[in-house]
Parts: C-alpha cells; sequence; structure tokens
C-alpha cells in the first residue's frame, strides 16, 4: 500500500530523532523512531525498515552492538544501515564498517549532508 | 518542529538531573565503569545535540565537560574532588544558560572562556591531542563558529518563533524542574519504551509516555472535582427519589467518575525522589567544602505523592538535610573521638501509612544542643527563664520552629545563617502536614513529616455531633461501634475519662462533643463510637450520629483557621453545604487527656499528641499501697473490674475470683494488702494466652495520654521506675512481676518445668523496650536489653548467650536488617531464632526481614494485639527449634 | 444562596477620591475600598467551625467555594446582634483567600475625597486602631475605613 522507504532513526536524544525524521520526511520518505539499540532490534524483528540512521552512543544498546545484532538477524531485504557519530577516528569507522555498515554520517549533520548519504546508498533521487 | 526548543530544554534538564546524581554515585564508586559511561554518555549527548540546534556555547561547555569525563574513562586523570566540582560546575553552567534560553528563546550571548579554561587546565593543557582512538571528541570536533549549520539554524529561527506565538503558554520548565517524566534518581530513562511504529508523520506517537503541560492536568484535576460533586448531588437526588429510569445510567455515571477521578489522581503522583534528586549533589557539595565525610542513604524513592505536595516539600527537605550535613554531622575527628564512624549518616527515608506519606529525615550527628536553645529562647524574648524551667526537653526543642531562631554557630558559606526551620513548619503545615523533632544529644536529631497522600479526593465517614455534621476520613477509621447503656458494649468513665471495653481491649476515647466545646454531650441515648486509628495509636470518638460515607474534595481550610488543631480541611457536599473534615490526630491529643484545657499553645500540644515513631501511649493510673501514683500502659489492661468483695473466694491462702466459668487469680500490689469483706474492690485485668489475672488495687484513677520516658529505675520488685506522665511524678509498674508472681505460684508445676529462658531484646526505644520486657518476663523469659544492632553484638562478643533475639528494624548505627545479617555469619549466634519487631509491616518490608535472616516478623503498629502476636512468634519460632532439634537427632 | 452583586470594580473614580462600600455594624458606618470587594449576599447557611477562632463566624459556600464569613460585631469587640436580626456578607479577597465580612447591613458605595480624610483619632479604641485605615467625615457621620490585610491578620499575629 505504502512503498515509499522506511527510515528507522535510532537516537538516544528525542531532539536529534525529531531533526532527523523531519529531515527525512521532508525528503517524501517514511519514518520510525527508536530510541537506543534494543528498541531498533525490537523494530525490526517486526517490520523490516529500507533504511536505518544509527548513532553510536546510547544506553540499553550502544550502535555498533544493534549493527551486529541487525545483520545477525539477517532481514530481508537487508536494511542500509549508516552509523551516526561523533567519534570520527579512524578506527571506529573502520569497526562500523567492518560490522556491517553501509555508511556513515558525522554529527552534526544537516540537511544536505543527510541528503547527500541517501543519494549515495540510492534511497533518494537528487533533485 | 514548532517545540523542538522546549523539548531540548526539557531533555537536557532531564539528563542534567541524572548527571548531578550520577557524579555523585561515580565520585565514590570511581571504579564502577557502568556509572562513568552513563555520565560520559548524557554529556556527550547534550554535546551533540547542542551541535544540531547551533548552541555554541552550551556546545562549548558540554564538550569540556565531556573531554574530562573521557580521560576519566580513558584513565589519563585521576577522579579527584577538585575534578569533580569541576564537572558539576560544568553542568551548573549549562543549567545557568537553559534557564535563560527558556526565557528568552535564544541562547544568551556571553563567554565560558573562563570556566571552559580551568577544565582545560585540569584536564592536561590544551585540547586532547592526536590519538587515533583516544579522546572520543578530537580537534575534528564540530566548530561551534556561528551560522556553520544552516538547518540547524533555520530550525532555531523556526523554534524562537513558535516559542513567541505561544508565550502566553505557561512553560512548565519555569519551574524548578520541567515536568520530570522518569525519577531521575532511578537512572533508567524510558528503557521501556515499546517498539516504535511505522508512520509518515507524526513520529512523536513512538513514545508510551507523552508530555503533558502541569496547567492541563491542574485543570483537569479541578474539573474532575466538580464533576464528582455534581455526581454527588446527582445521587443525592436519586436517594430520595428511589426508583426512576435514571438509576441504571446514574449508577454508570458515578462508576466512569470514579475511574476518572482514579487516573487523574494517578497522573499527578510522581515518586518522592523526584524532589530528592537534588540532594546528593548538595550532600556532597557539603561534604566537600567542610570536609566531612558524609553518606547519604534514600530509602523508599519510589514512594509516591500528590505533585502539589511534592512541590510544597521540596524546598523544606533541602533545606533540613541541607542542615544536618552542615550543623548535625560532626567533622571526622570528632565523631572518632566520640567513639562514632568516621563517616556521619543522612538518613532519608518515605513511606506510606494510614493514608499519610511519612518522611523521615535522620541524622546521627551530634544532636540539637538543648542547652543552646535554652539560652537562645530566653535571649530572644520567646519564653521567659521561668517558663522555660518548667519544660522538658521536647519541648524546649520546638522552639527552633518559633520564626527567628537560630542555633549556628557561624554562618558557613553552605547552608548560610540557621534560618528557616519556621519556614520549614509554615510551609509543612501550609499542605495539612506536621513536622515533629525528636534529638538526643551525641546521637543525632530525627525530623518526621507527615503529610497528607494528596491534597485532591478521600473518602470520608460523614457523623454528627451536636446536631452539626463533621466527615471523618475513611482512611483513619478502622470500625464502628454502636453503643448504648442497654448494649453489651458501653461507654464507661475512669474519673472523667471514657473508655470502651472492646474486644477485652480498653480503648480510650474522646467526645467530639467535649473536644469541639459544643454543648455538653447528653447521656442516655444511642451514640456510635468511631474507632481511628494514627499510627499506632488506636482510638475512639464518639459521635451522635452516623451517616453515610462521601467522595469529598480536601479543600485546606482558611490560613485564618490553621491554628485549630481538629481539622485537616473543610468540603462541600453533594447537597451544598459546607462541613469541616477532622484530624483524629487532632483529636487523639484530647482521648484520655487529664489537663487538656491547659494554656499550652496548639503546636506544643500537636508535637506531643502524635509522637515521633509511636511513642506515645495512653495509662492507666491508679492508687495503690501508699507513694506515688502507679502507671501502667493502657494497651496492656483488658478490663477494669469492680468486683463484690463477697465474690472473692479464698482457696489456700490464694485469692481467686469466678469469671465466665474461670478461676481467676488476684494478686495484691501491696503485700499487705487489706482484703475486704464487703463493699467493691478494683482490679486491673491481664489476659496473656488464655490466662487472666487480676491486679488488685486500691482505686482507679484517671487515664492519661503522654509519652513516657522512665526516669529512675526502681529497686523495688513490682515497678520499672518513676515517670512524668501528664505534669505528674508516677511509679510504672511492671507488669511482668504480677504475672510471673500470679502464675508461677498458682501454676508452681508448670513453672518448674519451664526453665528460665534468655531472650535478647533490641530496640532505640525506651518505650518500647520497657512495653516488651515485661511481656516475655511474665511468659518466663529472662531480658536482656540492647539499644541497637552495636550494642547487642558487643553482648555477643562478652560471649552472652539468648535463646532467642527480638530486634527492631529501624535503629542508629546499625539496624535490624544489617544485625541479622551479622548474627547469621557467624557461628556463636548463627542459629538463634530472630524475631523482627518493626513499625513497618508492609509485605516488602517483612519480605526484607526475612531475607536478612529473621525468622518471624511482628508488627509494632499493632500495640493492642501486640502481646498475641509476640506470643506467636515465640511459639513458632519455638516449634521450629524444636523441629530443628528433633531432625538433627534424627540424621 | 441569593446573591445580589451590586458592585463592579471600579478603581479610584477620580484623584484624590476613594470609592468605598459602605456598611453598618452596630450603628457605626464602616467602610471597606470598593477595589477589593467582590462581592455582596445575604447568607442563607452558615456552617461553624467549633473550636476555631471566635471572629470566625463560619463557612459558607459561595458557588462552590469556601469563604470564611468574620464576625464584624466580634471582631470590633461590639455587643451581640439581637436574636433573629439578619445580616449581610460582604465579600473581601486578601492574600489570595476569600473572606465575606457579616455586618448588620449594607450601604451604598460612595466617593470620598482625600481631603475628608483623617487619621485615626487618638482616642480610638486599640483594637479598632489596628484595623482602621483611616476615618472620614461624611455627611452621615463618620466613616472607619478598614484596612482589610490587617483586619484579617485573625491568628498569623504572634
Amino acid at each position: 500500500m505504502n512503498n515509499k522507504p522506511l527510515c528507522l532513526v535510532v537516537d538516544d536524544s528525542r531532539v536529534i530523532r525529531r531533526v532527523a525524521m523531519d529531515i527525512i520526511s521532508s525528503l517524501g520518505l517514511r519514518t520510525a523512531e527508536a530510541e537506543h539499540g534494543l528498541a531498533a532490534v525490537e523494530f525490526c524483528g517486526t517490520t523490516v525498515p529500507d533504511f536505518v540512521l544509527l548513532d553510536w552512543n546510547m544506553p540499553e544498546m550502544d550502535g555498533i552492538t544493534c549493527l551486529r545484532s541487525l545483520r545477525a538477524m539477517d532481514l530481508n531485504p537487508r536494511p542500509i544501515v549508516v552509523m551516526c557519530t561523533t567519534e570520527n577516528g579512524l578506527a571506529k569507522i573502520r569497526e562500523a564498517l567492518e560490522a556491517g555498515a553501509d555508511e556513515y554520517i558525522m554529527k552534526p549533520y544537516d540537511r544536505d549532508v543527510l541528503l547527500d548519504k541517501l543519494v549515495q546508498v540510492g534511497l533518494v533521487e537528487r533533485a | 518542529m514548532d517545540d523542538l526548543l522546549q523539548e531540548f530544554l526539557a531533555e537536557t534538564t532531564e539528563s542534567l538531573a541524572v548527571l548531578d546524581v550520577e557524579l555523585v554515585r561515580f565520585e565514590r564508586e570511581t571504579s564502577d565503569v557502568t556509572i562513568l559511561s552513563n555520565i560520559f554518555r548524557l554529556m556527550h549527548t547534550i554535546k551533540g545535540t547542542c551541535g544540531f540546534l547551533g548552541l555554541p556555547r552550551l556546545g562549548a561547555v558540554a564538550h569540556a565537560g565531556e573531554n574530562i569525563l573521557g580521560k576519566f574513562r580513558d584513565g589519563e586523570l585521576d577522579v579527584t574532588p577538585r575534578a569533580v566540582t569541576l564537572i558539576l560546575k560544568a553542568i551548573d553552567r549549562i543549567r545557568t544558560l537553559l534557564a535563560e534560553m527558556e526565557s528568552t528563546g535564544a541562547e544568551p550571548a556571553g563567554s565560558d572562556a573562563e570556566l571552559i579554561a580551568e577544565i582545560d587546565a585540569l584536564a592536561g593543557g590544551e585540547a586532547p591531542v592526536h590519538e587515533p582512538d583516544a579522546a572520543p571528541v578530537e580537534d575534528h570536533a564540530p566548530s561551534f563558529g556561528d551560522g556553520g549549520f544552516p538547518v540547524a539554524a533555520e530550525l532555531l529561527a523556526e523554534v524562537a518563533e513558535a516559542i513567541i506565538q505561544q508565550s502566553d503558554i505557561p512553560s512548565p520548565a519555569a519551574k524548578p524542574e520541567p515536568v520530570p517524566a522518569a525519577p531521575a534518581a532511578v537512572p533508567a530513562p524510558e528503557s521501556a519504551s515499546p517498539a516504535p511504529q511505522s508512520e509518515t508523520k507524526e513520529p512523536a506517537t513512538t513514545a508510551s509516555s507523552i508530555r503533558v503541560n502541569v496547567d492541563v492536568i491542574e485543570n483537569l484535576m479541578t474539573l474532575i472535582s466538580e464533576l464528582v460533586l455534581t455526581r454527588n448531588q446527582l445521587m443525592q437526588t436519586q436517594r430520595v427519589q428511589k426508583d426512576n429510569e435514571f438509576k441504571v445510567p446514574l449508577q454508570r455515571l458515578s462508576h466512569i467518575t470514579s475511574d476518572l477521578q482514579d487516573g487523574v489522581t494517578r497522573m499527578r503522583m510522581q515518586p518522592i525522589g523526584n524532589a530528592w534528586n537534588k540532594l546528593p549533589r548538595i550532600v556532597r557539595d557539603l561534604a566537600v567544602a567542610t570536609g566531612k565525610k558524609i553518606e547519604l542513604s534514600m530509602q523508599g524513592a519510589e514512594t509516591e505523592l500528590d505533585r502539589q505536595v511534592l512541590e510544597m516539600i521540596k524546598d523544606p527537605l533541602t533545606h533540613m538535610v541541607r542542615n544536618s550535613a552542615d550543623h548535625g554531622i560532626e567533622d571526622g575527628a570528632r565523631r572518632l573521638a566520640a567513639g562514632k564512624p568516621e563517616t556521619g549518616t543522612i538518613a532519608l527515608n518515605a513511606y506510606h501509612e494510614s493514608g499519610h506519606i511519612f518522611i523521615r529525615i535522620a541524622d546521627d550527628g551530634r544532636g540539637l544542643d538543648v542547652e543552646r536553645i535554652r539560652q537562645k529562647a530566653i535571649a530572644n524574648g520567646l519564653a521567659t527563664e521561668a517558663a522555660i524551667a518548667g519544660m522538658n526537653e521536647q519541648q524546649i526543642l520546638q522552639f527552633i520552629f518559633r520564626p527567628g531562631f537560630s542555633t549556628a554557630e557561624k554562618v558557613t558559606s553552605v547552608s548560610g545563617r540557621g534560618v528557616g526551620m519556621d519556614v520549614v513548619r509554615t510551609n509543612i503545615e501550609r499542605i495539612g502536614g506536621t513536622i515533629e523533632l525528636n534529638s538526643v544529644a551525641g546521637r543525632g536529631t530525627t525530623f518526621l513529616i507527615k503529610i497528607p497522600l494528596t491534597l485532591a479526593i478521600v473518602s470520608a465517614l460523614i457523623v454528627e455531633a451536636a446536631g452539626q455534621r463533621f466527615a471523618i476520613p475513611q482512611l483513619n477509621v478502622v470500625e464502628l461501634v454502636g453503643v448504648s447503656n442497654h448494649s453489651e458494649v458501653r461507654i464507661e468513665t475512669i474519673n472523667t475519662s471514657p473508655v470502651l471495653r472492646l474486644r477485652d481491649r480498653l480503648l480510650p476515647l474522646v467526645s467530639l462533643r467535649g473536644a469541639l466545646g459544643l454543648e455538653a454531650s447528653g447521656t442516655g441515648h444511642d451514640r456510635f463510637v468511631v474507632v481511628a486509628q494514627m499510627g499506632a495509636h488506636t482510638f475512639g470518638i464518639i459521635v451522635d450520629r452516623v451517616f453515610d460515607t462521601e467522595e469529598i474534595v480536601v479543600k485546606p481550610v482558611a490560613p485564618i483557621l490553621r491554628g485549630t488543631r481538629f481539622y485537616v480541611g473543610n468540603t462541600i457536599l453533594g447537597d451544598g453545604s459546607v462541613i469541616m473534615i477532622l484530624d483524629p490526630s487532632g483529636l487523639s491529643g484530647a482521648a484520655g487527656q487529664i489537663e487538656s484545657a491547659d494554656a499550652e499553645s496548639s503546636q506544643d500540644r500537636r508535637a506531643s499528641s502524635d509522637g515521633l515513631g509511636g511513642d506515645q501511649a495512653s495509662f492507666l493510673l491508679f492508687r495503690t499501697g501508699g507513694g506515688e501514683l502507679k502507671a501502667i500502659p493502657l494497651e496492656l489492661v483488658s478490663r477494669i473490674e469492680s468486683l463484690e468483695a463477697a465474690t472473692i473466694e479464698n482457696v489456700g491462702g490464694r485469692h481467686v475470683v469466678q469469671y465466665r466459668n474461670h478461676l481467676v487469680p488476684l494478686v495484691p500490689f501491696d503485700p499487705a494488702h487489706h482484703w475486704k469483706d464487703d463493699g467493691r474492690q478494683d482490679t486491673l485485668v491481664f489476659s496473656d494466652n488464655g490466662r487472666s489475672m487480676g491486679l488488685v488495687v486500691d482505686e482507679v484513677v484517671d487515664i492519661v495520654r503522654d509519652r513516657m520516658a522512665i526516669e529512675l529505675s526502681s529497686a523495688r520488685p513490682g515497678l520499672l521506675g518513676s515517670a512524668i506522665i501528664a505534669g505528674k511524678a508516677v511509679d510504672v509498674v511492671d507488669i511482668g512481676h504480677f504475672l510471673t508472681q500470679a502464675f508461677t505460684d498458682w501454676f508452681e508445676v508448670v513453672a518448674q518445668h519451664k526453665s528460665l529462658r534468655h531472650a535478647l531484646l533490641v530496640d532505640d526505644s525506651p518505650f518500647f523496650r520497657n512495653l516488651v520486657t515485661p511481656l516475655l518476663a511474665s511468659d518466663n523469659w529472662k531480658v536482656a536489653t540492647a539499644t541497637d544492632g552495636v550494642e547487642a553484638l558487643k553482648l555477643r562478643e562478652d560471649g552472652r548467650q539468648f535463646d532467642v533475639i527480638i530486634s527492631d528494624i529501624e535503629m542508629p548505627n546499625m539496624d535490624g536488617l544489617a544485625l541479622a545479617g551479622a548474627i547469621r555469619n557467624d557461628p556463636r549466634w548463627g542459629e538463634v531464632p530472630l524475631i523482627a519487631l518493626s513499625s513497618h509491616a508492609g509485605d516488602d518490608d517483612i519480605q526484607a526481614g526475612h531475607e536478612a535472616g529473621f525468622d518471624e516478623y511482628v508488627a509494632k503498629s499493632d500495640q493492642m494485639h501486640l502481646p498475641e502476636n509476640l506470643a506467636r512468634a515465640l511459639r513458632q519460632v519455638a516449634a521450629r527449634g524444636q523441629n530443628r532439634a528433633e531432625l538433627r537427632r534424627a540424621s | 444562596m441569593s446573591t445580589e452583586t451590586l458592585v463592579a470594580p471600579a478603581s479610584r473614580s477620580e484623584d484624590g477620591a476613594d470609592a468605598f462600600v459602605t456598611f453598618t455594624v452596630a450603628d457605626q458606618l464602616f467602610g471597606v475600598p470598593v477595589t477589593r470587594v467582590q462581592d455582596i449576599l445575604i447568607p442563607e447557611e452558615i456552617a461553624p467551625v467549633p473550636g476555631g477562632p471566635p471572629e470566625v463566624r463560619g463557612l459558607i459556600n459561595l458557588r462552590g467555594r469556601i469563604v470564611t464569613v468574620i464576625d464584624m460585631r466580634k471582631h470590633l469587640s461590639l455587643p451581640k446582634a439581637e436574636a433573629g436580626s439578619g445580616g449581610m456578607c460582604v465579600t473581601v479577597e486578601c492574600r489570595g483567600e476569600s473572606y465575606t465580612l457579616f455586618v448588620d447591613s449594607v450601604g451604598d458605595v460612595i466617593t470620598l475625597s482625600r481631603s475628608l480624610r483623617e487619621g485615626n483619632p487618638a482616642t480610638l479604641d486599640a483594637v479598632w486602631r489596628n484595623m482602621a485605615d483611616a476615618v472620614y467625615r461624611t455627611d452621615r457621620g463618620l466613616l472607619v475605613a478598614l484596612h482589610i490585610d490587617r483586619l484579617l491578620a485573625i491568628g498569623t499575629e504572634a
């Protein structure tokens, strides 16, 4: 019924979730949110999103553990995961990519940066 | 989008509250990685969010704080009080900035360079160096320059606009804390949120909780109150009209209204932890500033109370804890010299009881200096020297609640001048609460605050006296007893004090007409006794008539009436009439009071009417054997009999009387008692385990209610010591002595079989020690006592052995749970049966008691049945002991 | 409860003059500033407060609010009214609470020039002196202007 891609925003800050979701829905995508890794894993257990914007530092379950869990779940279709972090040391980025992230994005990002990433992963066509 | 900034302010304020608490915890447990990473994450999130919203000032401060936390985490920096203080300073700064943003809608201009420089200096020079995996935020950290984030700047502008548009809506964050949804003291913020749902718009619908402006709830509450009143009016009409077609829908309406009311009331409840979450930080800062070691323990943080009440008590609580930390707790050296642990303790405890919330604030510091208070009271003209000379310590202590009183030796930077206990009391009384004080020199100070559960709606019993109706909160009502001169239950008078004999106990009574000064109570007609319970104290209120129970909206009385101690509030009934709501604790002061009309101020009387820890009790006064008046706790007496001398039989030199087909042994108080041949003989009947004995006395004089403090112990058998009760010197009778006399004499055979067993009674309350000791003694126990766990364990070191240990739970120095642990973990007393004797007997308390190692749990609150309950517990542990012994023999 | 609202809140009518709601208690004329008066009513059912201060005659239900009734005769140490004589109530606001003053009868609203204002006469009874703000000469005799906050400080004094 609704074939627009679904984006799951995972962040422990309500404020950041809102900022991200507002940007994403302004690009014509559907959004959902989770406040930590565990909630995200639970969510994906019932609904498979097309895209996951995943924060690193969170309570309950951090982003990297969440990413590993999502990949271990072998979801179909495989969601695109973008790790989103201020921890931009090379080691961190490598760790994320090795764990199965498709892309990473640095915080704070704005509409243009996020749009770039969404275009890169092929969810949005640049206008 | 419009309330994004609001959301940010709320979220960040919550995080800061958690940070405060967690940092203080962390300072004590620096090795706890979980706490540290939680702290780091919170600070990190604040910083990250600031980046999104383009808030450079806030972001920079958070960044500096995060930097130090990162160094803690990576072990590059030691956790010192100085470092923690700096982080706390950063938190405070963020809070200040938030407050400004709250009012202006924009980040204030200004610089935090000084604070950041100070923090960076501690962190080891400039910004952290390049290291692949070192500090989480490096020089790639967002530059907080202006205009760096176009989207964020746009957002912010939009938000600012929205705030201006909405400025007529009062923002919740104008209060000290904006509607904390999760108790900050319990840092598990909204972890239980459900799986998110997918929706195109409306992203906020995924959370299981939503934030609602406090005013909305307040309005709803007012509307519900009105709805309840309207419902009551309808019900009233319905009752008159009997059956009609409205009956069924009206009943439905009634149920829905009740449910609605419950729901909204629950919506307003918040855990008291919300009022406590600033305290660890305050105590910590005070401890650092004064160089003391202070431990703050908080129990019952989850206890819920009405948010309006919570707001009202927040400041008084903070003030008292501050006082305890600053003035109460001594410095380490002085504590060690006094034989106390170096670390002082401030214990907060909150719990529900009989429709009220009790909050206890206890420190184990030096206690209040009675002598200084005395001098100060005289110096400040609060009382004359002569007046004070006639006061006991408790009364003198009450002066600290008088306006303008201060005992602070010096003005300290942290708690300021000792102002404010008068303000504290005023605040608490404003919401219908009371505050009491107990202080023991060298042992510490305890405040007990009692406040109503909610200011909203309660169920109340409507009664009538002298043609006027009153409401009594249902929570205080235990039962109703109809009395008339013809019924089996009737009101008797001892001197002028009315009592009711109810199921083998004497219940002190207060006549509502008498207490309120209404026209003298008529005699001869049918009346009712409302049996009311206030904490440990049960008493009866005599009323003329009893009507229905009604749901009432408790409205506080006008300030003009607050000096009147009889009322907790007033309300409008369904029929539109105004009615006063009685305060049973105010009335209980009048129960069995011998001189209630004296000139004590109402506060003094209030303080003495509802004793701290329930140490107050009703006493029966009687005369016998010459000398002083004799006193015995009324709760121990089953009946007072005026026996016909002719019915007393003399069997082999022992006196007995037939009572309900049993022979009851009579023991004269005075061994030289002259047995009369005719006339009447006053006798106090004591029952224990189905056995009864009569104590023969000359004359029963009165029943009074007072705090018992035995001042001189007596060497004379049959007397515990002397005390001042209701202003009279009395001898307190050791009923155990006479029970033993009656039964060991009478049932010699039994007595010979029973070897004397040894019990240890541990309780810090002299009242309970004095109450329980004779009970045990009467059952052939030899009793040793200790005032706390530490003292009890000393007896173990001395090699003493006991057959049972009975211990209070709440005690200074070492409480009952800790004592039980210590006993169970050492073979010397490891097998001794343990009985807990506590004023808290909720399921959780009992559970905790059993987990700590207690075999049985007896509630102190039910003083009336204490003897039976204790006896049952003793039988049970004895039975179990026997089983254990048999098992051992069998194996 | 019959209620007649006579007074629309009016502030000072003109410079140098004050508007008062007047009433009599034991034939003495009193006034309270019109700005402080919320309501004037004839009370029907007053619920007494046993054990309360003697000045408190009781409580009334004023449109769902509980209002404390102050017996002005008692408060001003004037003799009791004859049995059966009615009374009226002037409801005023004080520190966020409503009180209603039970008086013999309520008169007009009058505006009095400041020039008619005099300090309290030295001979004024001490109780009255505390409650009176000033005294005005009027064509109906002396009017005692009451100071509402001091008047209602019952029970709050030390």
